[in-house]
């Protein structure tokens, strides 16, 4: 028996929230904790989608269709949870991070935040084109081992919060570390840093992969809760979506990124429900409502509360540039 | 086929597009001292306004283009009071999450004004005259021309030889490339930098206006998307050109254009990818010479 009505759909919000709670800590391990700009969220969410759904796919026909195991290997009828496409997202996702983080890491906040989102447009550019990979426009089927059970989104939904959870405790370890406090050295002034013998180059790269490779994982999360995606789910638009939820939830902030995440949802999904309020309100007004809505909070919370409800108010309104 | 000089001349035509754009984000980056990622839909806008005048209202296309000029840059006008004002001496970061949050607001209101559909603006098709037909050896230098196309490099030129004179013989030229200089000590000497700003968001916002009206005309059909579209096409010709730097960013907008109207030649390489090759020039630059062609000068 599956779920159905309200229970279902907010096994499907608690699910959304939790991806979006994921690709936050990524992005604030980037942005909160080192100071990187980073606009290109949902292109590493793609390439995690992308990879693991590949990888995944039983003699399809795009590239890579290896059949790889996605979540769990199973030894004679026994499900052993090695959750192998996933990792591979991870690790992907983390080599792509490697490669544009060699010429972009460098670059002046303002610069990285522009470069970074030249290199999404250009990754969707190759999602949208490159077919004998992506399978293009169309799209691409997940084989997804959770469709057979009884439970599809329930499941995924304790699949999901326990990856948060996971992400979560491994954020708060880093940021509480030597090595978090040498981020934070360099997000408050990496001039500092450096004379103080860091090296960080390597450090903001370090902070920029491990990121990455976080929103990879949200990624291949996404491809299960989808079943079918297609290189719209990825525009760089939906990056916004993320930042802000790390600006409401406070930048800096892990719980902060959790609750911004959670703000997110009701922003998205406020809309929908005043059109059952409103008769006049067609569904694509809901939505273009939807982003009205998400570009007015951000103006309005660096406007009056730079520091969202948990953030560090210097990290946004101190010159270090 | 006629494609070397063609691919040359869509250059030049795609250059005089953003050239507009450019410029106004050049001045916006150099005396606000922010990059506007609202920029595209500045261009948007001012394609949609075309499209109100000249479908909605039968207007003339250049009456159209006109109230795209001053309805855009009132906006401008408008933006700065309400929202900049507030921000005069916060941190880029800050001005960058507001202009995305701006930029996300202005395309759900073009999106509620004119829906998410393509729309067209239904100009006259021409054929274009051949100007020049023949060749040498392999290069085949027969080339088309639409009088479209003559009307967008003319009006951008026109444009682009305003603002210069703006710049170099009024008052408020000068102080404003005061201010891009020094913005200390542009306020010692006693410029109102306030107004300035004003004034930079006004002429921006109009000349991107009238940039979407050229876009609109060259490209025929507008969606709400087509100015986000090529807005990092218009970054890669500012730092090209030199963050800053108007004239920078003119020889920019075109070194971009015709830099990626050529790349279609390159073998092996499809031509969705031809904005992606601007991406690479722009990073390119930043890394390798990140003041520009104009090196910090006007």
């Amino acid at each position: 028996m599956a779920l159905s009505g309200p229970a279902a759909f907010l096994v499907s919000m608690l699910t959304l929230g939790g991806i979006y709670a994921i690709l936050a800590i990524g992005l604030n391990i980037q942005w909160g904790q080192t100071g990187l700009f980073n606009i290109s969220v949902a292109a590493f969410w793609g390439i995690g989608a992308y990879t693991a759904a590949l990888v995944s796919k039983v003699g399809g026909e795009t590239a890579f269709s290896w059949g790889l195991p996605f979540l769990w290997v199973d030894v004679v009828g026994f499900p052993i949870p090695i959750p192998v496409a996933v990792i591979l997202a991870a690790i992907v996702s983390g080599v792509v991070a490697v490669l544009i983080g060699i010429p972009t890491l460098r670059l002046r906040t303002d610069y990285l935040a522009i470069a970074s989102l030249g290199l999404a447009e250009t990754i969707r550019l190759i999602f949208l084109n490159e077919g004998w990979l992506t399978g293009g426009g169309t799209g691409s089927t997940v084989s997804n081992p959770l469709v057979d059970l009884q439970y599809t989104n329930l499941t995924l939904l304790v699949i999901t919060l326990v990856v948060l959870g996971i992400v979560y405790w491994l954020a708060e370890t880093g940021v509480q570390s030597p090595w978090g406090r040498a981020l934070e050295a360099i997000r408050d002034d990496e001039e500092v840093a450096q004379a103080l013998g860091k090296n960080t180059f390597s450090l903001k790269m370090q902070a920029f992969v491990i990121g990455s490779m976080i929103m990879g994982v949200a990624g291949a999360l996404t491809a299960l809760r989808l079943n079918y995606i297609t290189p719209f789910e990825f525009i760089p638009e939906f990056t916004f979506y993320v930042w802000i939820a790390v600006i409401v939830g406070g930048s800096g902030s892990n719980r902060g990124a959790i609750i911004g995440a959670g703000f997110l949802m009701v922003l998205l999904e406020g809309p929908r429900f005043l059109s059952d309020f409103l008769p006049g309100l067609s569904g694509s007004v809901a939505a273009d409502l939807r982003f009205l809505l998400i570009g007015l909070v951000l103006m309005l919370v660096v406007t009056y509360r730079p520091q969202g409800f948990l953030g560090d108010k210097q990290l946004m309104t101190e010159d270090n540039t | 086929m006629a494609l070397e000089l063609q691919l040359v001349v869509n250059g030049i035509v795609f250059g005089s597009i953003i050239l507009l754009a450019s410029i106004g984000l050049s001045l916006l980056y150099g005396i606000g001292d922010f990059a506007n990622f609202a920029h595209g839909e500045f261009l948007t806008l001012g394609a949609f306004i075309t499209f109100a005048g000249y479908v909605t209202f039968g207007l003339p296309i250049y009456v159209a283009g006109l109230m795209a000029f001053l309805f855009v840059g009132a906006l401008g006008v408008l933006i700065d009071r309400i929202l900049m004002t507030r921000h005069r001496d916060s941190t880029p970061i800050i001005l960058l999450i507001l202009t995305i949050g701006l930029a996300l607001f202005l395309r759900a209101v073009i999106r509620l004004q004119w829906g998410d559909n393509q729309r067209t603006l239904g100009m006259p098709l021409e054929r274009g005259t051949e100007l020049l037909q023949g060749s040498v050896g392999w290069i085949d230098y027969g080339i088309r021309i639409t009088s479209t196309d003559i009307a967008i490099v003319f009006l951008a030129l026109v444009l682009a030889t305003g603002t210069h004179l703006f710049l170099t013989r009024t008052r408020m030229g000068i102080a404003m490339r005061a201010m891009s200089d020094n913005k200390s000590l542009a306020k010692v000497a006693g410029i109102d930098t306030d107004t300035v700003m004003t004034v930079t968001w006004a002429l921006s916002g109009a000349l991107a206006g009238t940039g979407g009206m050229l876009l609109a005309m060259q490209t025929g059909v507008l969606f709400p998307r087509m100015g986000f579209n090529i807005v990092l096409v218009v970054f890669a010709a500012v730092i090209l050109g030199g963050i800053g730097s108007p004239y920078g960013a003119m020889i920019g907008a075109y070194i971009i254009g015709i830099a990626q109207e050529v790349s279609v030649m390159i073998p092996g390489i499809s031509a969705e990818y031809r904005y992606a090759f601007a991406f690479l020039i722009m990073i390119a630059v930043l890394l390798y010479k990140p003041q520009g062609l104009a090196g910090g000068r006007w």
